[in-house]
């Protein structure tokens, strides 16, 4: 009994052990991928420059642009929702906790958070169905027998594009999301667009702001890097297509909540100093 | 003569026979293989995609399997593919399929690339729309654009993966009449044909002719 115990719990310890190595192997090739990506960034001599930033506008404006009409409805029910949730349970005459909650919620988390989300179950399934047909048609080996580098061309605008994307759709989002939350206290409460915005701006600091930011760009940063390499591992066959899909929109999300934890305590340590 | 392809002792799988030959400066050649797989296979060696079995492959004094990947990207700046179904990206159209590697790799204006561009297509005889995606196209046109793109760039080496691949009689002939032109285009150019069908010989004759088949060594 006591032995079977010990096996049991150096079964666990090894699992945990395989998962934990392979997590971090994981990571590491991901930040390959990008470091490599970013070092095939054109010099401005590069007369490719120019095809690059094509290939890196188209997919800021797929990733971007055409996800901003999700973005608004979500980031105004989210508002709306939580201010209402807020003054549900404080009451009114209570704005600087609103502006607290708000700011710590919707800017410090949510923003960044269900932005890469909407993001991951958007764009990166389509980067990584995208590349793994081009893989399986030859395209991507037509595209280096011409002397073009696939991470430059390929790679370097999607991360570049959809990191950018993100860090927009973010700010798009907390906008969005306070002007819900507002219009929830104006309309059902009465609550004055001063004390409204007053208690939001008492309680948001530049840590808040940048700490967002820095999540943004790590999640797009990550998310799209994941999305590539999935789409690249694809074989030769199309029934690969649709799992490299789902393992990059897995791998995805994974990824980000856990930056989202590293990221968060590392400026709650910040802060604190 | 200058060898710009040396290929000594490779072989396409691990059970076939090792195979040597060069390709010099100005010469016009046939790789024979017995089937399309094999001449795929053969052309992403010539290029340096895929490290062969045994052996090895000299591209312009390099060996493609030590030199790094950013000079074998140089490397191929100098050799224009036209692949068996076009090799074209299909998120691209038509006319970014054609003038990517101009774009990418030369600065010319946008005048000089479009007139360039629209000059190879009608030279080539291309009949479909411009701003198409691939996908809308035959095989024979997408073959056309692909054909027309590796001509474009006016590479040194020239390589033709199974030529007659969905081409018609008539356009067979239209494809060896022109390039037979395009190689004398340029002194030194060289014309190499990755084929399995016996045909090929019979469209150029004056091609030397490598055959997989019958593992010879030239």
């Amino acid at each position: 009994m006591k032995y079977n115990l010990r096996i049991q719990v150096e079964t666990m310890i090894c699992s945990l052990g395989r998962w934990a190595l392979f997590f971090f192997t994981s990571l590491a090739g991901l930040v390959k991928i990008i470091m490599v990506a970013l070092k095939s960034f054109p010099n401005p001599l590069n007369p490719g420059r120019s095809t690059i930033f094509h290939v890196f506008f188209k997919q800021v404006y797929f990733t971007g642009l055409e996800s901003l009409k999700i973005i608004v409805i979500i980031s105004l029910a989210i508002g709306t929702v939580l201010i209402a949730q807020i003054i549900s349970l404080t009451g009114t005459g209570n704005e600087s906790l609103i502006g607290k909650v708000l700011v710590w919620v919707v800017i410090r988390e949510l923003g960044p958070l269900l932005t890469a989300v909407i993001v991951i179950a958007r764009s990166g399934t389509a980067i990584a169905t995208e590349l793994g047909f081009m893989k399986i048609n030859g395209e991507i080996d037509s595209i280096e027998s011409l002397g073009i580098p696939k991470e430059q061309y390929l790679i370097l605008p999607r991360i570049l594009g959809v990191a950018t994307a993100v860090i927009i759709l973010t700010i798009y989002f907390e906008i969005f999301s306070i002007i819900g939350g507002f219009l929830v206290a104006s309309i059902g409460w009465q609550i004055s667009f001063e004390k409204f915005f007053h208690g939001i701006i008492s309680s948001l600091t530049v840590i808040d702001l940048s700490a967002s930011m820095v999540k943004s760009l790590f999640f797009g940063l990550f998310l799209s890097a994941a999305c590539c390499r999935q789409g690249l591992n694809v074989g030769k066959s199309t029934t690969q297509i649709p799992q490299a899909a789902s393992r990059g929109v897995m791998q995805s999300i994974f990824l980000v909540f856990i930056l989202d934890g590293i990221i968060t305590y590392a400026s709650i340590a910040f802060r604190s100093h | 003569m200058t060898d710009i392809i040396l290929a000594e002792n490779i072989s396409l799988t691990e059970t076939s026979k090792a195979t040597t030959f060069r390709m010099q400066l100005g010469g016009m050649y046939i790789l024979l293989t017995s089937k399309d797989e094999d001449a795929a296979s053969l052309t992403r060696l010539l290029i340096g995609m895929d490290k062969p079995h045994s052996g090895k492959i000299v591209l312009f004094g390099s060996d493609t399997a030590i030199i790094s990947e950013t000079e074998l990207h140089l490397i191929r700046r100098r050799i224009g593919v036209a692949f068996k179904s076009g090799g074209l990206v299909s998120n691209l159209k038509v006319w970014e399929n054609l003038t990517l590697p101009l774009y990418y790799h030369q600065s010319l204006s946008h005048s000089e690339v479009e007139s360039k561009g629209i000059g190879m297509l009608g030279r080539l005889g291309f009949t479909g729309k411009y701003m198409d995606l691939p996908g809308h196209l035959t095989i024979s046109q997408m073959k056309i654009v692909g054909i027309a793109r590796a001509m474009l760039i006016a590479p040194q080496v020239i390589i033709y993966e199974s030529p007659l691949y969905g081409l018609n009689q008539e356009e067979k002939i239209n494809f060896f009449k022109n390039a037979g032109e395009f190689h004398r285009e340029k002194p030194g150019r060289v014309s190499i044909f990755v084929s399995a069908s016996q045909e090929v010989i019979r469209f150029m004759p004056e091609a030397v002719v490598v055959d997989f088949t019958k593992e010879p060594t030239i």
